[in-house]
């Protein structure tokens, strides 16, 4: 989830596709990484123009899941969400915000820093 | 990080969603294949309904495809008589992926982004709804090209040649010189459209109306503005002189952009030679644009002055080209669609 926030509103939609999941579901610990990938993936699809493929993700967790494991767990939070992924995310309001502040690089970085 | 919580988002779900499997149906026959995956006709095993199933392919680089998660939630949310009701999704284990046909076309060719244009403007997706549009009144695709060139040409054969005088600067886009064609080629449209007869009976002079219509309205949208500024002006009718010669053109009134495009099109009695003016709006009232952005008041006098025979209140039918026609036979399994999530 430290991925650079800025111009990636999939990182931020990601944490709360993740809790609306882990609040329907019991998983079992050694899975939880698996979830975090899996709602990232799922939150990049939904918000992102160009979408890491699954292979990036099995190579981020350093292989320790398969590509059938975070197909599998995608299916699972698609269905356990009831494909609902959109999520009104605070970077919707600080792109406009920072549009009407005539912002600057810096403050960009800040402001995506914080939220 | 302030966001809304899960509790508040999804109030009204079913418990079972997701957690039958495809065995529960029976699949009869394929009903058709699209770019997405296969439609069968299947029964419920256990209560005897006949549903349609619609098989969503995975994509083994991505996953579940996010055509298809959006497809499923917004079918989720519709309630309408013409729109198939989602009953359910059910799964599917084991290596069933078979895969589609490869080079199958998008449905939705964009005439002056094959052509290597790079500004994208409101035309090129008014350009696509009027594909949707003529592909609704066909029954298939109507440029079912299998990679560009040949998209193109399909274009080029049905909607005629782009060249400097109905288009205005179609040299100048880049890769317009490779694809232009060798032969000059007319345009084709209404005859293609106008002349089928596929459609049920019941459909039919309502069909034909909107055959125009709709005929008109991808010909309004098919000279794309090469700058974004010039998207109202030149989505406007007028460039186009066999549909639209008559046509003085349209105030800019302070509307919203949408209603611009299509105003004068609109309205019984533009089409005077095909007599169904009476015949093709009724039952259309609230459906489709009809009754959406333009308001019969204040409309009315700028297109009355065209001179056309008829041109009743505009009021009185909206400008008509609602798609819905209610009227198609429903017989078949289209009340339900189940949706088999194959994975592989």
């Amino acid at each position: 989830m430290r991925r650079s926030k800025e111009n990636n509103p999939g990182s931020i939609a990601a944490p709360n596709v993740q809790d609306r999941f882990l609040e329907r579901c019991t998983i079992i610990r050694k899975k939880l990484q698996l979830v975090g990938m899996t709602a990232m993936l799922l939150a990049c699809k939904y918000e992102e123009v160009s979408v890491p493929i699954v292979e990036d993700f099995v190579l981020i967790s350093d292989k320790a899941y398969t590509r059938k494991d975070v197909l599998d767990m995608e299916k699972l939070m698609v269905n356990a969400l009831q494909f609902n992924m959109s999520v009104l995310t605070p970077y919707v309001f600080m792109r406009r915000f920072l549009k009407a502040a005539q912002y600057e690089k810096k403050l960009e970085f800040l402001s995506f820093f914080l939220i | 990080m302030a966001i809304a919580g899960a509790g508040q988002l999804n109030l009204h779900e079913s418990p079972c969603w997701g957690s039958r499997s495809v065995d529960c149906f029976e699949k009869l026959e394929q009903i058709s294949e699209g770019t997405y995956g296969q439609v069968y006709m299947a029964r419920e095993i256990k209560t005897g309904e006949i549903v349609a199933l619609k098989k969503i392919r995975m994509d083994n680089e991505r996953g579940f495809p996010i055509t298809a998660i959006r497809e499923i939630k917004i079918l989720k949310k519709l309630h309408h008589e013409n729109v198939i009701k989602l009953k359910e999704s059910v799964t599917s284990q084991g290596a069933k992926d078979e895969q589609g046909r490869p080079g199958k076309c998008c449905p939705i060719p964009i005439n002056n982004l094959l052509l290597g244009a790079t500004k994208y403007s409101p035309a090129v997706d008014m350009w696509s709804v009027g594909c949707i549009f003529a592909e609704l009144l066909h029954g298939k695709l109507i440029f079912p090209g299998k990679d560009e060139p040949e998209q193109l040409n399909k274009i080029f054969e049905l909607c005629g040649a782009p060249d400097e005088v109905n288009w205005p600067g179609v040299s100048k886009i880049p890769w317009y010189n490779n694809f232009k064609p060798t032969r000059p080629m007319k345009r084709r449209l209404r005859e293609a459209l106008g002349n089928q007869e596929k459609a049920p009976a019941t459909a039919t002079t309502r069909r034909k109306g909107q055959t125009t219509e709709i005929t008109a309205f991808t010909a309004s949208c098919r000279l794309p503005p090469i700058q974004s500024g010039q998207a109202h002006a030149q989505m406007r009718p007028g460039p186009n002189p066999p549909l639209h010669g008559s046509q003085p053109p349209v105030a800019a009134g302070p509307g919203h952009h949408h209603g611009k495009p299509r105003g004068p099109a609109g309205g019984p009695g533009r089409y005077p030679a095909n007599g169904t003016n009476g015949g093709f709006n009724h039952q259309n009232h609230g459906g489709g644009y009809s009754s959406g952005p333009y308001p019969p008041q204040g409309r009315g006098a700028p297109y009355g002055s065209s001179g056309m025979p008829g041109a009743g209140p505009r009021g009185s039918g909206g400008s008509g080209y609602g798609v819905g026609a209610p009227n198609y036979s429903q017989d078949g399994p289209t009340e339900v669609l189940v949706l088999d999530v194959a994975l592989t």
